[in-house]
């Protein structure tokens, strides 16, 4: 009987193992390279624009928001998508990650927001963009 | 289960143990999305924008300019 517990008490860290037991592995994993999360924020961005032209356009649908604020964000969207495909498609290419920082702080310096008061949720809507816009910003303008 | 198993497992748990917190370490410490991954994402924000641009031009063809 004693020999019997002590082959169970040998063998069952080897049966966890085997189990894939998270136990074995404690270290938290590091944070993610800016380069992941400048991808990341670059899909962020990109939903980003894209709730606020819907935004825009459902807003204006139905009469809260005019027509002249609807077509600057519009007009901003069609500018602000171009930025952010050309951001994304230089994280996908064969460049080094210096090479993808310059190129993309050159795209960054042509970003605008558009003022638009007529209406807050718009606003806010619009303001997201911009703070992932200074995310992107302050990853790629680390050393 | 004989002792020479019981010797046997002992003898080779550490090893195995170790081997496999280094696999999980490699990976943990290269948390970097692969090229294939990098690529899925790179079309995902290609298609959002495709979606944006699409609404775009169906709510200027709704509004055209005067």
């Amino acid at each position: 009987m004693r020999t019997l517990w002590l082959a169970i008490a040998l063998t069952s860290p080897v049966a966890l193992v085997s189990c894939g037991n998270p136990a074995t592995v404690t270290t938290p994993a590091p944070p993610n390279s800016a380069q992941t999360q400048t991808l990341n924020a670059t899909k962020a961005l990109a939903d980003a624009i894209n709730g606020a032209v819907k935004a825009a356009v459902n807003l204006n649908a139905q009469g809260i928001v005019s027509e002249g604020d609807t077509r600057t964000v519009v007009n901003w969207g069609k500018s602000a998508t171009v930025l952010d495909d050309q951001i994304a498609t230089e994280l996908g290419s064969a460049d080094t990650w210096t090479v993808q920082k310059q190129k993309i702080v050159a795209s960054l310096s042509g970003f605008k927001l558009p003022v638009v008061t007529s209406n807050t949720a718009l606003q806010a809507a619009l303001q997201q963009a911009l703070t992932l816009v200074q995310q992107i910003q302050s990853q790629v303008t680390q050393p | 289960m004989t002792p020479a198993i019981i010797q046997l497992i002992i003898a080779l748990e550490p090893a195995a143990v170790s081997l496999i917190k280094d696999i999980a370490s490699l990976f943990k410490a290269h948390p970097q999305l692969t090229p294939d991954m990098i690529m899925a994402l790179v079309n995902t924000i290609h298609a959002t924008n495709a979606d944006t641009l699409a609404t775009i031009a169906a709510w200027e063809a709704a509004h055209p300019t005067a």
